[in-house]
């Protein structure tokens, strides 16, 4: 379950940060996502080569994996783009149906999302993100992907009307209405 | 609902926007196939037709002509409007591209440039990429037939212009932004030649990634 979305520009300066609106303390969830910037920086640095460290993960790899050793509470993963652009995804540790492989597929839709939507000309790169739809798209995954019981399915399907010429976001959209 | 979703396209869906004759052959009609079981399962390649660039590129090449000077200041303008093209291709080509890796080494992104980046735009290959014998850092990228010069003839007076400055400079931003700072000059040379030079920084990077056993 997605309780927190943070996306960060090439700089690591923020570009948007949505956290699930039932959480408490939403200030813990900033700590987290700063400080989940450090793994990012470890894991995405090209290294000079030495024996024995290519037998791991590929580092060329976007996806990044679990950034922290999961906590009792939370699991922090991060996506780093080619741009530098990074995306760190917290979802609660209690669930279990989440697989690396959702995640992936999650990251990969929002890496979509916001390739389209940097797209618009009128877009400075690196600036906090403004547009409604990439907005509403995180919202819809942290809704989708999110604690169930508060979601008011109804206020979701009105707010998707927005999507309706991105072909993207079928895959949400029929998980929202299922 | 559903049938506009199958219909849609997006501006950074340019799968081989500028249809080459070589690519336009996988480009069947459906309405050809006899049935159903014929038809490929990889959705269809979104063409763009040469001309709409053409036309869309003449035109920024009047609007810039008129704001400037010097020849020097239309190549920066026209290189300033690649790099905008660039920076913002980047990510949607890494989403469209089959594998998406992060580039660190120098060759393999300029490969990626060649072969990946350059089938995506124009449907096929750069013709060529050289390493350069003097200049340690320098590669030659060179294009016989650049569809920014295809279709423009140059007049006398400004026989210096060589419009690949816009390839020249999405080229750039596209290297630049994923970590390869670098600077690109296009030259009228087999065609055309986008001279990339990468930054000291970055080699001395690719070779220590090389020598650090």
């Amino acid at each position: 379950m997605a309780l927190c979305i943070g996306v960060m520009g090439a700089e690591n300066q923020p570009l948007l940060i949505k956290i699930s609106p039932n959480i408490q303390d939403p200030i813990k969830f900033h700590f987290m996502l700063h400080s989940a910037l450090d793994v990012v920086e470890e894991k995405s640095q090209p290294l000079p080569k030495t024996p024995g460290s290519i037998s791991g993960a590929d580092l060329r790899e976007l996806y990044l994996g679990l950034l922290y050793p999961s906590s009792d509470e939370v699991r922090v993963y991060g996506y780093c783009a080619n741009t530098r652009m990074k995306m760190i995804l917290i979802v609660e540790a209690s669930n279990t149906t989440l697989r690396d492989n959702e995640i992936r597929t999650m990251f990969r839709r929002l890496h979509v999302a916001y390739s389209n939507m940097i797209m618009n000309p009128f877009y400075d790169v690196g600036q906090p993100i403004s547009s409604k739809s990439f907005h509403d798209f995180v919202d819809s995954m942290i809704a989708a992907f999110g604690v169930g019981k508060l979601v008011n399915p109804t206020l979701y399907s009105v707010e998707m009307e927005y999507f309706e010429d991105v072909p993207t976001l079928t895959g949400i959209r029929l998980l929202l209405r299922s | 609902m559903s049938n506009s979703a199958s219909q849609s396209y997006f501006v950074g869906d340019l799968k081989a926007p500028l249809g080459m004759a070589s690519t336009s052959q996988n480009h069947t009609a459906p309405s050809d196939l006899t049935s159903i079981y014929e038809q490929s399962l990889k959705k269809e390649a979104v063409f763009w037709p040469v001309s709409t660039f053409a036309f869309l590129f003449a035109q920024s090449i009047e609007y810039y002509q008129h704001r400037v000077d010097t020849i020097r200041q239309l190549e920066e303008k026209l290189s300033h409007l690649g790099g905008q093209v660039g920076s913002r291709l980047l990510d949607s080509f890494m989403t469209n591209h089959q594998k998406m890796k992060r580039e660190q080494r120098i060759l393999p992104v300029l490969l990626l440039v060649k072969v990946g980046l350059w089938k995506h735009l124009f449907g096929k290959e750069a013709d060529q990429l050289e390493q350069s014998n003097e200049a340690d850092g320098t590669y030659y990228i060179i294009e016989k037939d650049a569809v920014t010069n295809r279709f423009i003839s140059v007049p006398r007076d400004k026989s210096s212009l060589n419009c690949g400055a816009f390839l020249a400079g999405l080229v750039q931003s596209f290297l630049s932004d994923s970590g390869f700072a670098c600077s690109v000059v296009a030259h009228a040379h087999k065609g055309t030649t986008l001279v990339v030079e990468f930054d000291k920084a970055v080699v001395v990077r690719d070779k220590a990634y090389d020598g650090g056993k």
